[in-house]
């Protein structure tokens, strides 16, 4: 009898379990060296809503809030959000302010906890100045479909894969809704640009109608001598994104 | 009041480690010349004008790449140049000079380009885009001038240094004769 009530108790908690994981969690934890930016890409929303996530929720690791009152803000963990205009920066500290109560929390140069919402596409810097260590990036992974993000034109958007897993930029999973340029015009300067940052830096490629594929002139990613390029964007990928016109990237899962 | 001055010395820092830039370029053209398969292109900082001898734009050039032939294309890779305490987000205008493998003949690009200095060392904010030569036609074309005169260094003296040739022979003549 016992062993049937203890087979019943597990069939009720794995049932449970699958209720509850029809919500696909998903989480990236990366290595950061210490004083070393990271750029992260937005891919998970907040299992309530499933349209955005705290940062609160969103940025989490092993790094250590800092003391706001001991003017130790240039050496917390900090979080740089860019827009078209420039971008804002939150600080980790132990001691943030949330109404009557200090807790540790991603706040304002104030010292105020803030109450950011992050949407998956979007993009952020993170460092730790101090030490080395884990940043865990945590949420809801996103349906099937497709999201849209919409960039500004003549500005660098820094936008982000919003899936998790890794997008060419050469193929339909990603479309970029702009004019390529001709790279035998010198146009290279003004074609539609993404960098993608990596440890090393940068590495930039551009849009053109006549990029170089084989024997075949196509309209594709091209790297600096306008050979089409085969390279992805990684799970939760960001990227800067310029082009003279406006546009609205889609990505599809 | 101290986060205020910690700030201050933060940024005063900044300003004081802040010191290189650097300007990204490439070089293209569309040919299928095995003379400049091998050859290099030399980036000056201004207008190319004309030169009398290799030697003297390879004195003139700020930084050079080999240029390589790959299908139809003649050129050479991103490269960065380190433009030293220019502030970053000034601009310079460039111009390209092509150099064939045997350093016979030589051409320089007909139009300059504007480069962006930007600090490689900082990583938040996308660097300009690389400053590219591409030339659609092939290196002989009008696109580029050829310009004569081949390698420098072997030709006829000039009259100045003529002249200077003959003081030194004299000089080391009377010093002889003391002797």
């Amino acid at each position: 009898m016992k062993k049937v009530m203890f087979g019943l108790a597990a069939a009720a908690a794995i049932s449970a379990f699958a209720i509850e994981s029809a919500n696909v969690v998903g989480y990236n934890t990366t290595a950061v060296a210490a004083n070393t930016w990271y750029m992260a890409g937005v891919q998970f929303t907040d299992t309530a809503t499933g349209t955005g996530i705290s940062l609160q929720d969103f940025v989490k690791g092993d790094f250590e809030g800092k003391v706001f009152w001991d003017d130790e803000m240039a050496i917390a963990p900090t979080v740089q959000i860019y827009g078209p205009s420039g971008y804002t920066a939150y600080y980790y500290f132990v001691d943030a302010a949330d109404g009557a109560d200090e807790v540790t929390a991603w706040a304002d140069a104030g010292g105020d906890a803030v109450d950011v919402t992050l949407t998956p596409g979007q993009a952020l810097w993170f460092k730790n100045p101090m030490a080395a260590c884990n940043v865990t990036f945590a949420g809801q992974v996103l349906a099937a479909g497709t999201k849209d993000i919409t960039c500004t034109a003549d500005a660098w958007n820094m936008i982000a894969n919003p899936y998790p897993m890794e997008l060419a930029l050469n193929s339909n999973k990603v479309t970029w809704n702009v004019e390529p340029k001709v790279f035998w015009d010198d146009e290279l300067p003004i074609a539609p640009t993404v960098q993608i940052y990596g440890a090393g830096g940068y590495t930039a490629y551009y849009y053109f109608s006549d990029a170089a594929d084989g024997a075949d002139e196509v309209t594709a990613w091209a790297d600096a001598g306008g050979d089409a390029v085969n390279v992805s964007i990684p799970a939760g990928g960001a990227l800067w994104f310029k082009a003279s016109d406006a546009s609205v990237v889609t990505f599809a899962k | 009041m101290k986060k205020i001055m910690f700030t201050l010395l933060a940024a005063c820092a900044i300003c004081v480690t802040a010191k290189g830039s650097a300007v990204d370029w490439s070089f293209t053209t569309k040919s299928t010349s095995t003379a400049a398969d091998g050859g290099t292109v030399y980036l000056i900082l201004g207008a190319a004008g004309t030169y009398a001898s290799i030697d003297d734009v390879k004195a003139a050039a700020v930084d050079s790449a080999a240029a390589s032939l790959s299908g139809t294309k003649i050129q050479t890779g991103v490269q960065v140049w380190d433009g030293g305490t220019k502030a970053v987000g000034a601009t310079d205008s460039f111009s390209y000079v092509l150099v064939d493998s045997g350093e016979t003949g030589y051409y320089v690009a007909a139009t300059g380009l504007t480069g962006t200095y930007y600090d490689p060392a900082d990583a938040l904010t996308p660097k300009p885009a690389t400053m590219a030569k591409t030339v659609s036609t092939a290196i002989t074309s009008s696109s580029m001038t050829a310009f004569s005169g081949g390698s420098g260094g072997g030709g006829t003296p000039e009259p100045t240094s003529g002249i200077l040739l003959l003081v030194g022979a004299g000089i080391l003549g009377l010093r002889r004769k003391r002797a």
